[in-house]
């Protein structure tokens, strides 16, 4: 008999062989991070996702330097210069006689933290009279470093609040076809097959000429997230439908059936939790889908307008292999989606590799 | 004497949508008068189960019965609507199954899956509930319900499980326990403390128990009356003492020798 006084679940369990995957673990840290910074972005940039110079458009990312006259000092940048070349581009040189120093927790725009409270103190910065772009700025002078946590708000958001509602539904319909099997079942799933039949971006693109012209950002976002769950839904439904009609034959349904329970109830707690470990790492693999599907309506101007950011319409300036030549740090934010996505991916697998039984015990052999 | 609890009268069962089929259990008539263990012995095959399982219409959905009438307090169970019969199963007919292992949900702790069926039959606040089911687990004979409410069926041997799944088929007090081979998946002296506790629940609850079993030695030990099953028809049927010793049908003949 073992000492513990709480059992162990078949989740906990899993969590273990979760953590020994340092892999895994490495990318949901990174995955945390990047949350996170999308959550304080307006703490972490320097600026807000609107503030704008038209004087340092397409400026390279700043030096930061460290030492000034022979000397270490406290890490400073220069001010920027700019003047135009023979084929009429801007060229920045930094002006040495300038010089602002970066200093932490300076006031700068006004934001409110987590919406509420209003709060002017940015993580890190320079004096007004200077600018500091990490990762340079856009065509407008806006610092792209700041716009890309911005950016993360929208993208890794999506994601979630998608993949939420696409599962709710998914496992409704699913546990509901599964459950009660016959014509239910035949209706329900010839609905998901008409989802399941249009391929995929079209629908979006149909659905997103559906959307009135004059939504704000807000409602466009959502809007955004509805359609993506609105085409999600059906693929998810179908395997919890397949899954549902083995588990509604197991004994131990039958035995609630005996005792008198209902059939949401049933379908609530003796079905769909069965169901738990696949759904877990189908939604780690399903998330990336929405945050690709998300920045490729944004990248084509369909999605999240300017001046607000995500990671799709930061990129949509990099779609001119001109300015990819002259501006290469535009293309960062496809670094942001390409990270999200293996993490998740990454998360994904070893979540499947600890909760499905069937692969744990080929790995014993 | 008064009304049988539980009266079947011509129950037939048929595969759905097959002519001709042979029926699974044929014109099977018994009652269950109040505080009687009855015992439904047959051969594997024989319709035990079907009939079991009629009583609280959870045929699987390729079987129907066809005709004849079950008959619960003198109320036809299959005349009922859906949401009647639900609350009749569990609250005032239950059932216990086989194989405790699988009758039980591996992903529920066994003091949730009893809280269940308190939240459905019983108006009781969480806090009595907590009570009622470290109540019902000392009733079954665990020697620490406290840890037992606490853990998975698969942390539990079998003997425990099996006492686990009838703590939750008598949580809202049933009048009838339909057992199905309870005792099959146990070890002797196992069999013989699960026997045990059969007859104390009768005697402490009132509950009758229809048992449906393939064994004699049971059904001798156990059972007040007996119905003797073939191949879906009742072919002998009367007081234990009097069909185990002088047995009228052949198959029943056969059974007994084939044991003793």
């Amino acid at each position: 008999m073992t000492k513990q006084t709480k059992s162990l679940s078949e989740l906990d369990i899993a969590f273990q062989g979760f953590k020994k995957n340092r892999l895994a673990v490495g990318c949901a840290v990174l995955l945390g991070l990047l949350y996170l910074t999308a959550i304080f972005a307006d703490f972490v940039s320097p600026y807000s996702y609107a503030n704008e110079d038209r004087r340092y458009s397409y400026s390279p990312p700043t030096a930061i330097h460290v030492w000034r006259e022979g000397r270490f000092t406290r890490p400073f940048v220069y001010g920027i210069n700019s003047a135009f070349n023979d084929y009429h581009q801007r060229i920045y040189q930094e002006d040495q006689s300038q010089m602002f120093p970066i200093s932490p927790f300076v006031k700068g725009d006004a934001y409110k933290f987590f919406g509420l409270i209003p709060c002017r103190i940015h993580l890190f910065g320079v004096a007004p009279e200077g600018r500091i772009y990490l990762w340079g700025a856009d065509s407008r002078g806006r610092d792209l470093f700041s716009r890309i946590f911005y950016g993360g708000r929208v993208s890794l958001s999506i994601g979630i609040i998608g993949i939420f509602i696409s599962f709710t539904i998914g496992l409704i319909v699913g546990g509901i076809a599964g459950y009660y099997g016959g014509r239910i079942d035949d209706i329900l799933m010839r609905v998901c097959e008409m989802f399941m039949m249009v391929p995929g971006f079209y629908l979006l693109l149909a659905l997103r000429a559906a959307v009135p012209d004059e939504f704000n950002s807000v409602q466009v976002y959502f809007a955004i997230v509805v359609i993506l769950s609105f085409i999600g839904w059906a693929g998810l439904a179908r395997i919890i439908r397949g899954m549902c009609l083995s588990l509604r034959e197991r004994d131990y349904v039958l035995a609630a059936k005996s005792l008198g329970l209902s059939d949401g109830q049933i379908i609530a707690r003796h079905i769909l939790p069965h169901t738990l470990s696949y759904s877990i790492f189908a939604i780690m693999l399903s998330i990336p889908g929405y945050i690709l599907g998300e920045s490729a309506l944004s990248l084509i101007g369909l999605g999240i307008q300017d001046p607000l950011a995500s990671w799709g319409n930061l990129l949509a300036d990099a779609m001119s292999i001109v300015h990819i030549k002259f501006y290469p740090w535009i293309l960062l934010p496809a670094l942001f989606i390409f990270l999200t996505v293996i993490c998740f991916n990454v998360i994904g697998d070893a979540l499947r590799d600890c909760l499905d039984p069937m692969l744990k015990s080929g790995k014993g052999a | 004497m008064s009304e049988p609890l539980l009266s079947l009268r011509d129950v037939t069962a048929e595969v759905d949508g097959v002519n001709e089929s042979p029926s699974l259990i044929h014109r099977v008539s018994f009652d269950v008068t109040a505080l009687k263990i009855v015992a439904l012995v047959g051969g594997s095959g024989s319709g035990k189960t079907t009939t079991g399982l009629s009583i609280l219409r959870l045929l699987p959905v390729a079987l129907r019965i066809t005709s004849g009438k079950i008959l619960f307090h003198g109320e036809d169970l299959f005349a009922l609507p859906g949401h009647r019969m639900r609350q009749i199963r569990g609250k005032d007919i239950s059932m216990i199954f086989q194989e405790p292992l699988n009758a039980l949900n591996p992903l529920l702790t066994i003091g949730q899956q009893i809280n269940e069926v308190l939240i459905c039959h019983m108006p009781l606040t969480a806090k009595q509930r907590r009570e009622r089911v470290l109540e019902l687990l000392n009733i079954v004979g665990m020697a620490e319900p406290q840890r037992v409410a606490q853990n998975y069926p698969h942390q539990l041997s079998g003997g425990m499980r099996q006492r686990a799944m009838i703590a939750q088929a008598i949580a809202a007090n049933p009048q009838l326990m339909i057992a199905d081979e309870p005792t099959s998946s146990l070890d002797v002296t196992l069999q013989a403390k699960i026997m045990d506790l059969f007859r104390e629940l009768r005697r402490s609850l009132n509950l009758s128990i229809l048992l449906i079993t393939h064994d004699l030695g049971m059904v001798r030990h156990l059972a007040d009356e007996v119905v003797v099953l073939q191949a879906g028809k009742i072919v002998e049927q009367g007081p234990v003492a009097r069909v185990l010793e002088s047995p009228r049908h052949q198959y029943t003949q056969q059974l007994i020798s084939s044991v003793f």
